[in-house]
C-alpha cells in the first residue's frame, strides 16, 4: 500500500503548520521525518493517523482517498511523543489492548502481548502499572502496543528519545529487522539525525511545514539541496564560509575573505554572485603552507578516540575539521587547510539553494541516468 | 542532643533555638484550629449526651442515662395527638431519594461534562457559563413554578418528582466539577485508544471513564449527601406520610406541637446524622481529590 500526500495543508486557527505537502511513500518503506522542533512532524503523523483532518489536499492509501477514514479503520500502530499509555491498566493489558478491540480471545492476546513484550525486553514488567516504570520502559510499552497488532502502517513519534545509548542501538536494530521482516510501512519522527541515517530507507527533511528534501541518507549527505539540509545533517555540522564567484575562462574562482581558489566547474550564475561555501569537516585536510588554501588558528581540540576534532578561526569565521591522532597540533598553532574540491558545496547566499546540485541534476538528465533525484 | 533526631519537639526544651521554626508553625496552627473547632465539638457532644439522658445539669452533664429517647427505633412515636410513621420507612425513603438522585445526577453530568470538555459544538462556551450561573441560582425562587410543573406532570407528592427537581438543580455543579477531571485526561491517551481500534464511545468508557473515577466518586458522594440532607423540596412538594423522609420526620417532631421533645429530637437528629458522618469518614479521600480546575477550557 503506497501512501501519497497530494497538496496537503494543515492550518491551526491562524497558524499554517503544514503547507502543500507532496510526497509518496512506497509499500514497506521505512521513512524518517527529520526537522527542528515545531516544523510539523507530529502534525503530519496525526493526519496520517486520522486524528487531524487536512485543511486542504488529499491523503491516499493506495489509490483511495482516506481523509475522512476513522483512525480505528486504518489499521495503524502509533507511538505518541508522550507515550500515551493507559495509566489504569497493567503493562500486559496495555499491550494487549489493540487486540482486545479486535476481539482476539484472551489467551491468544495475552500470548501475543507477552511475545511482543519480550521483543522490547519488558517481559519482567508485565504486571506493573505504567506509573511504576521509568521513561524508557514506558516508551517501550508504547512501542510494543503499536507493534502487537502487526499494523499496515506504523507511525512512530520519537519512539526512542528516552532510551539510553546502548538500548537505543539495540532497539534500532530490532525495530529495523522487524519492520523488514513484516514489511510494515513505517514513518518515524526523530530529532536525532544519526538515528534517521541509521534506520531510514529515505529521510524527509522538514522545515516550517515544508519538505526541504526527501531522499536516501547517502544522497542527502552528498547532495544537500539547500543550506538548511546541509546544516541539519552531519555531525559535526558542515562548515559555512561566505564567498563570491568570479567567472574565469573555463571555470571560476571562489573568492572569500583571506582565501581564493580555482574551481574547474561552470555555473550559470552572474559574475560576482555572493555564495555560501559549504565544506564538511571530513573534507578538510591539514597541508603545508604552500599548498594551503585556508589559513587558521587552532582554538580547540577534542579527542574523539580514533581521531581529533579541531576548531579553528579564520579571521572571524570558525572552521572545524578532523586530524588523525598522530598529528601534533597544539592550541594556538597556525595551520593551513585544503578542501577536497570534489566534495565542496556552493549555495546561493540569497536563496540558500545548492547551485552545484542543480547543475548535477541537469547533468544527470542529459546523461539519461536515473537515481539522483 | 543533636538537632537531627529532634523529630517531635518537646515544648519544655531548654534552648528555644532548638525548636525548629517549622515545628513552631505547626504547633501554632494546631492550637488555633483546636480553639476554633471546640464549639463544633461541644455541639456534637451535647447532641449525643442529650439524646441519652432525661435531664442535663448545667446544660451539658447528663443526670440520668436513658434510652427512652431512642424509642422511635422500635415503635411509632406519637407527637401530640398524631402518630408518626415508622422511622424505618423514612430511612428507606431517604435512601431511595439519595440513591436515585446520585444515579441520575452522575449519569447525566458525566456525559455532559465530557461533551463540554472534549467536543466542539456551537454554544459550548455559553453552556459552560450558564452552568455556573444556574448553580448560583436560588432554588427557593423557583418553588412555585416548579410546583405547577410537577402538578401538571402528576409528579407532585412523589419522591420521583423531588428527585428530578433536585437533580436538575444539582447537575450544573457536578457537571462543572467532572468537566475539570475530563480536562485533565490527556488527548493523547484518548487518541491512542482510537488508533488501537476503539470508536469514540468505546474509548470513552474503556479509557477515559476509568481515568476520571476519582471525579465520579466525588460527585457521587456530593449528590448522595445532598439527597440525604434535602429538606426544602420535600417539605414543599410532599404531603403523604407514606413518602416521609428523615428530614421531614424531624420537622414533624419539631413542628406539630408547642412542646418540643428535645430528647427525642436530638436522638432522631443523631440517627439522621450518623450515616453521613460515617460516609464522610470513609470517603473523604475521594472528596479531597477534587480540584475545581474546571475552568481550563472556557
Ligand atoms: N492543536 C494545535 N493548535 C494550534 N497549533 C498547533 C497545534 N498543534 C501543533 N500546532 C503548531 O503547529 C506547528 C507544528 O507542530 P508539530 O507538533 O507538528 O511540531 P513537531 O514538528 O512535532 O515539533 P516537535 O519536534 O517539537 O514535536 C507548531 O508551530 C505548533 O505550534
Ligand atoms: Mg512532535
Amino acid at each position: 500500500m503506497n501512501i501519497r500526500f497530494e497538496q496537503v495543508s494543515k492550518q491551526f486557527s491562524n497558524h499554517m503548520a503544514i503547507s502543500d505537502l507532496n510526497f509518496t511513500i512506497q509499500d514497506g518503506e521505512f521513512v524518517c521525518l527529520l526537522g527542528p522542533s515545531g516544523c510539523g512532524k507530529t502534525t503530519t503523523l496525526m493526519m496520517l493517523a486520522g486524528l487531524y483532518q487536512p485543511t486542504k489536499g488529499n491523503i491516499y492509501f493506495g489509490d483511495q482517498v482516506i481523509n475522512h477514514l476513522e483512525p480505528k479503520d486504518r489499521n495503524i500502530g502509533m507511538v505518541f511523543q508522550s507515550y500515551a499509555l493507559y495509566p489504569h491498566m497493567t503493562v500486559r493489558d496495555n499491550i494487549a489492548f489493540p487486540l482486545k478491540q479486535q476481539k482476539v480471545p484472551k489467551k491468544i492476546r495475552y500470548g501475543r502481548a507477552e511475545k511482543t513484550a519480550r521483543l522490547v525486553r519488558l517481559e519482567n514488567y508485565l504486571d506493573r502499572k505504567p506509573s511504576q516504570l521509568s521513561g524508557g520502559q514506558q516508551q517501550r510499552v508504547a512501542l510494543a502496543r503499536a507493534l502487537v497488532k502487526e499494523p499496515n502502517l506504523l507511525l512512530l513519534d520519537e519512539p526512542m528519545s528516552n532510551l539510553d545509548a546502548r538500548l537505543k542501538i539495540e532497539m534500532r536494530d530490532e525495530l529495523r529487522q522487524l519492520q523488514k521482516q513484516l514489511k510494515i510501512t513505517t514513518i518515524m519522527v526523530t530529532h536525532d539525525q544519526e538515528e534517521a541515517m541509521a534506520m531510514a530507507d529515505r529521510i524527509a527533511i522538514l522545515d516550517r511545514g515544508e519538505i526541504q528534501q526527501f531522499d536516501t541518507p547517502e544522497q542527502l549527505f552528498a547532495y544537500p539541496k539547500n543550506v538548511f539540509v546541509a546544516r541539519f545533517l552531519g555531525n559535526p555540522p558542515m562548515n559555512f564560509l561566505d564567498a563570491e564567484i568570479i567567472h574565469e575562462l573555463d571555470g571560476m574562482i571562489v573568492h572569500g575573505e583571506g582565501y581564493h581558489f580555482y574551481l574547474q566547474k561552470q555555473l550559470h550564475i552572474p559574475n560576482k554572485t555572493k555564495i555560501t561555501l559549504g565544506i564538511r569537516p571530513h573534507d578538510l585536510q591539514v597541508v603545508s603552507e604552500r599548498r594551503g588554501i585556508f589559513s587558521a588558528v587552532v582554538t580547540n581540540i577534542e579527542h574523539l578516540g580514533r581521531e581529533k576534532l579541531l576548531s579553528a578561526t579564520m579571521g572571524e569565521q570558525p572552521i572545524r575539521f578532523f586530524v588523525s591522532n598522530d598529528q601534533k597540533i597544539k592550541y594556538g598553532d597556525r595551520i593551513y587547510l585544503s578542501p577536497n574540491l570534489e566534495a565542496i558545496h556552493i549555495f546561493s547566499k540569497e536563496t540558500g539553494e545548492n547551485l552545484l546540485w542543480s547543475r548535477e541534476v541537469s547533468y544527470e538528465q542529459v546523461e539519461g541516468k536515473t537515481g539522483l533525484i | 542532643m543533636d538537632i537531627g533526631s529532634n523529630v517531635t519537639p518537646a515544648p519544655k526544651m531548654k534552648s528555644p533555638t532548638l525548636l525548629r521554626k517549622s515545628h513552631r508553625k505547626i504547633i501554632i496552627s494546631y492550637i488555633i484550629l483546636t480553639f476554633l473547632s471546640l464549639p463544633l465539638f461541644f455541639m456534637y457532644l451535647w447532641l449525643f449526651l442529650s439524646s441519652i439522658s432525661s435531664e442535663m445539669v448545667a446544660g451539658i452533664i447528663p443526670k440520668q442515662i436513658t434510652f427512652e429517647n431512642w424509642r422511635f427505633l422500635w415503635e411509632n412515636v406519637e407527637v401530640g395527638s398524631r402518630q408518626l410513621p415508622s422511622i424505618w420507612l423514612a430511612t428507606w425513603n431517604t435512601l431511595l431519594l439519595a440513591g436515585g438522585l446520585t444515579i441520575i445526577e452522575v449519569i447525566i453530568s458525566v456525559m455532559a461534562g465530557y461533551a463540554l470538555s472534549r467536543m466542539e459544538f456551537p454554544g459550548r462556551t455559553f453552556f459552560l457559563r450558564s452552568v455556573i450561573l444556574l448553580h448560583a441560582f436560588p432554588s427557593v425562587a423557583l418553588l412555585i413554578a416548579v410546583f405547577y410543573v410537577l402538578d401538571t406532570l402528576g409528579l407532585i407528592d412523589t419522591l420521583w418528582g423531588v428527585m428530578l427537581v433536585k437533580a436538575a438543580l444539582q447537575i450544573p455543579m457536578s457537571t462543572y466539577i467532572i468537566k475539570g477531571f475530563f480536562d485533565d485526561v490527556p488527548w493523547d491517551v484518548e487518541w491512542s485508544a482510537l488508533i488501537d481500534g476503539c470508536n469514540r464511545i468505546k474509548a470513552w468508557y474503556q479509557v477515559v471513564i476509568p481515568l476520571v473515577k476519582p471525579g465520579i466518586a466525588a460527585i457521587s458522594i456530593f449528590s448522595f449527601l445532598a439527597g440525604w440532607s434535602e429538606f426544602l423540596l420535600l417539605y414543599t412538594f410532599i404531603f403523604d406520610d407514606q413518602n416521609i423522609t428523615l428530614a421531614t420526620y424531624l420537622q414533624k417532631i419539631i413542628g406539630d406541637f408547642q412542646m418540643v421533645d428535645y430528647g427525642l429530637l436530638t436522638a432522631a437528629g443523631l440517627f439522621y446524622m450518623l450515616p453521613v458522618i460515617f460516609f464522610f469518614i470513609f470517603t473523604q479521600k475521594s472528596l479531597m481529590q477534587m480540584n475545581m480546575g474546571g475552568n481550563k477550557r472556557v
